[in-house]
């Protein structure tokens, strides 16, 4: 290979997706595989509901830091959490607010109730 | 279940025995009006994921190994082999061309950064893409011009490159697909389709355009199977 041209890392998973996703024939079938459902705190590439061109016009560029997508990453961010720390984070943030938002409302179970017309 | 597409092949090439697709499930054959379609059973179509993905461009480069596919996109399924080859029947002679033009070829990438022309212009372009929050309207006014002025040059130079590129390639290239330029990132990608016995000539032809050309190397990835190409030219 010439020095002025770089290889791209064989098939790597950004090529990949970049076409798959984007380009190729489209007939007459379904889309059955619900790309607007995918889990994006699962699915280790968001990429699935994007191209990678179409992400960065639309100012995305995360994935330049995701471990799993890329063989160098900064330290910075080699220790961000993952996906699933997020997901399990929220949830626990999640029954925080349903319990003190039941804790908040019992007042109103047992003082005043608002009429209907107020 | 459904039917899931990867791949169009003319006639006469057959999946490899083992060949799996998503879900390990066995890829085969469905044939409409001289057109192969390269599908195998899904039987759950929830989620889409990396392997999902990985898999369809497996088989869709399993295919490439035979005879030049046009792949389809990710996620196409069909009710049954029925509803396909329907779907198939009536494109069949738009396929059939399509299927024509891709023959013995490969798509080849080219991802190049497109630079400033001149040292000017990259030093405008660097403090209106660096300014800080104007404190004026008319600072900001100024500001909103300088960068869309930068994108537009920057525009400019992607067409004259592309321009360039393919005067270095057209000998061997039979198609030419840009996407857009990619601000600010400035990125542009130019996909060919290249004869599959001429791809070294090819490679020394992008070689000498970006020694003439370009101050950084580009990214040049390929073979692929046609991804770029696989609907109708423009114009």
């Amino acid at each position: 290979m010439p020095e002025h041209l770089t290889p791209a890392r064989g098939h790597g998973l950004v090529e990949i997706l970049d076409r798959v996703l984007d380009k190729g024939l489209v007939i007459a079938g379904d889309i059955k595989i619900n790309l607007a459902n995918v889990e994006l705190l699962t699915i280790q590439v968001r990429l699935l509901v994007c191209s990678i061109d179409k992400a960065e016009e639309i100012g995305l560029n995360w994935w330049r830091y995701d471990p799993r997508l890329t063989a160098t990453v900064g330290s910075s961010y080699a220790s961000a959490p993952t996906a699933v720390d997020i997901e399990s984070r929220l949830e626990r943030i999640e029954r925080r607010l349903d319990a003190l938002g039941s804790r908040g409302s019992t007042p109103h179970h047992t003082g005043h109730e608002p009429s209907p017309t107020e | 279940m459904t039917v899931y597409l990867y791949c169009l092949v003319a006639s006469g090439h057959e999946p490899a025995p083992g060949l799996t697709g998503l879900g390990g499930a066995p890829v085969r054959v469905v044939s409409a009006d001289g057109v192969d379609a390269w599908v195998s059973d899904l039987h759950d179509a929830g989620r889409a994921t990396v392997a999902h993905a990985r898999a369809h461009d497996a088989v869709v480069r399993a295919a490439m190994a035979q005879e030049t596919p046009l792949p389809a996109r990710f996620g196409q399924t069909f009710a049954d082999d029925g509803a396909l080859c329907r779907s198939l029947r009536e494109r069949g002679s738009v396929l059939a061309e399509r299927l024509a033009r891709v023959r013995g070829a490969a798509e080849m990438t080219v991802r190049l950064l497109v630079e400033p022309s001149s040292a000017e212009a990259l030093a405008s372009e660097q403090r209106s893409l660096s300014a800080a929050h104007p404190s004026t309207g008319r600072a900001y006014l100024a500001l909103a011009r300088a960068r869309q002025e930068a994108r537009a040059e920057a525009a400019r130079r992607a067409d004259f490159l592309q321009a360039r590129l393919w005067q270095c390639v057209a000998g061997v290239v039979r198609e030419e697909a840009r996407t857009p330029l990619v601000w600010p990132a400035r990125s542009v990608t130019l996909s060919h389709l290249v004869a599959r016995d001429a791809l070294a000539t090819y490679r020394l032809a992008v070689q000498r355009f970006v020694e003439r050309e370009l101050r950084q190397p580009v990214l040049l990835s390929g073979p692929w199977a046609p991804y770029s190409f696989t609907e109708q030219p423009r114009g």
